[in-house]
């Protein structure tokens, strides 16, 4: 029973750290809070909704195709939330994400109606290992998700075009100055943002019904998550959505079902008052 | 190689610069000198393409008044800006990498020869090569600053004020690097407060006043002029 949570809170809690490096990605890049984070999530179930059980798509591609269209998904955002606003107040740019998280659930509604849909796993049943079983779905989930994590961490930190990504968030200025084409990076950001984000909607399709206000829950507990792990942290993001994911799981098994999101925003509370700065804190202290 | 010609710039309605003519020569130190709020920033950013502006600014002969900074940075003209402003959670290495990224683009590219370059300059950032650009001394982000820009293969390098917050014992150090990187074949671009230290290194200056250049030459003989050195290098003459 332990060992079945805990790969079930596993499987959560990467999902969340997906869409808390998501969170994370936006934030380093544009200063600000992405409140359609969730929603990104709710596109991607619907994107695999429509590629495995419509078109009926072989796992593997349908996978690559969610992920290519959730990155297009992220540059059209981009420019219709962020690029025209760019040199606004912050609060604008994040007024546009709610409203482009309004109009995210009014499109998936039109396209794929009101009603809840189901998603078949990845992988369909139940794995035995001795005398444990746990659905493969959940060991997918875990397996895919690091692997991708691990991907964008490396293109992230060890490759030249992530760097220039990172320059980019860094110091948007002086990215210009040196002749970072600032527009093609950000977009970019915001595609591997949505992408991942996406990709974590996927995964979790076959375990929730796929819905229009789907995203809202595990959004609202990524951002927990980021908080958790230290804000603009992508280690943080990963280690505070495993965190969620572990109280999630096992205070909905062990103390109540009903109060497990009441739960998860108590040990938040908790977390700010006894490390407000997070698990990681800023990576980038400005030095003056 | 470097001309301009009546260039007015604005922020909003502001106009900052009236109609300044100047030009660099393509082996030359040139100096902008002038008070706070002279306009020296604004010229250098009018240059780099990052304010509007009226007037002709051409490099080698081809207008570039009308180019976006990262066209101007892929010409060669790359801007050192005020303040330093490297990238912080990247290390030294990462951050000169990205200079490169003027004339490389996204494409892969052997920066050997580059790399040699900067850290035969500045032997210290070679020391601090896998160490974050925070962690840097303010002396060490000003020199990780110019080196980034000489990773851009400068054709024209325009500094903004290198000097500030520096101690003057690294300032020294600092403009000698300047100097060598001139000889180098780099011309030089040059805004400073420090009007003596300035027209030290250089072969020429203008100096700017509200927004208009009050006077031009030989940096040797504006050391000598009278009105400069009263306006300029008061303390000068209160020593001697």
């Amino acid at each position: 029973m332990v060992l079945q949570l805990i790969i079930a809170s596993l499987a959560m809690g990467i999902v969340y750290g997906l869409v808390a490096m998501g969170f994370v990605l936006i934030w380093r890049a544009v200063g600000v809070v992405n409140f359609a984070q969730g929603d990104l999530l709710m596109a991607g179930a619907y994107v695999a909704f429509t590629l495995t059980e419509l078109e009926g798509l072989p796992m593997p591609v349908a996978l690559v195709a969610c992920a290519a269209i959730m990155a297009l998904v992220g540059v059209v955002f981009h420019f219709l939330t962020y690029w025209p606003l760019r040199k606004s107040w912050d609060m604008t740019v994040i007024i546009s994400t709610i409203g482009a998280s309004i109009a995210l659930k009014e499109i998936a509604t039109l396209v794929w109606g009101p009603a809840p849909l189901s998603v078949e796993p990845i992988i369909p049943g139940i794995a035995r290992f001795a005398s444990v079983s746990i659905e493969w779905q959940f060991l997918v989930t875990i397996v895919i998700a690091a692997a991708l994590m691990g991907m964008i961490f490396y293109l992230l930190e060890k490759t030249y075009i992530g760097n220039i990504l990172q320059a980019t968030a860094q110091d948007q200025y002086a990215a210009e100055l040196i002749g970072i084409p600032v527009v093609v990076a950000t977009s970019m950001t915001f595609a591997i943002s949505a992408l991942i984000t996406g990709i974590g909607g996927m995964l979790i399709s076959p375990i929730f019904f796929v819905s229009t206000t789907m995203g809202g829950s595990p959004g609202l507990k990524a951002f927990a998550a980021v908080i958790i792990g230290g804000f603009g942290s992508v280690p943080g993001a990963i280690i505070g959505g495993i965190v969620v994911g572990v109280i999630d799981t096992f205070s909905g098994a062990y103390i109540s079902s009903t109060y497990r999101d009441a739960i998860v925003f108590l040990c938040l509370i908790l977390a700010l008052l006894v490390r407000p700065q997070g698990i990681f804190g800023e990576k980038i202290s400005d030095k003056v | 190689m470097l001309d301009i010609k009546n260039v007015h710039a604005y922020y909003g309605n502001i106009e900052a610069l009236h109609g300044v003519d100047l030009s660099v020569g393509s082996k030359e130190i040139v100096a902008i000198v002038g008070s706070n709020g002279a306009g020296k920033t604004t010229l250098l950013r009018s240059i780099s393409g990052l304010i509007t502006k009226t007037g002709a600014i051409s490099y080698n002969g081809e207008a570039i008044d009308k180019r976006s900074p990262r066209h101007i940075a892929k010409a060669g003209l790359i801007h050192v800006p005020e303040g330093r402003h490297v990238f912080p959670g990247l290390t030294v290495e990462e951050n000169l990498a990205v200079g490169s990224v003027s004339w490389r683009g996204i494409g892969k590219a052997n920066l050997g020869d580059d790399l040699e370059k900067v850290f035969y300059l500045f032997a210290r950032l070679k020391e601090r090569r896998k160490q974050y650009a925070w962690s840097l001394s303010g002396g060490e982000q000003q020199m990780l600053a110019i080196g980034r820009a000489i990773m851009g293969r400068p054709k024209l390098l325009m500094l903004d004020e290198p000097s500030m917050g520096l101690a003057p014992i690294v300032i020294d150090e600092l403009f000698v690097k300047i100097v060598e990187i001139n000889s180098m074949g780099v011309p030089i671009l040059l805004v400073e407060q420090n009007a003596l230290l300035a027209m030290s290194i250089s072969q020429r200056a203008y100096i700017l006043e509200g927004g208009k250049v009050v006077l031009e030459g030989n940096s040797k003989d504006l050391l000598n002029d009278v009105r400069v050195r009263e306006a300029y290098l008061g303390k000068l003459k209160d020593s001697a």
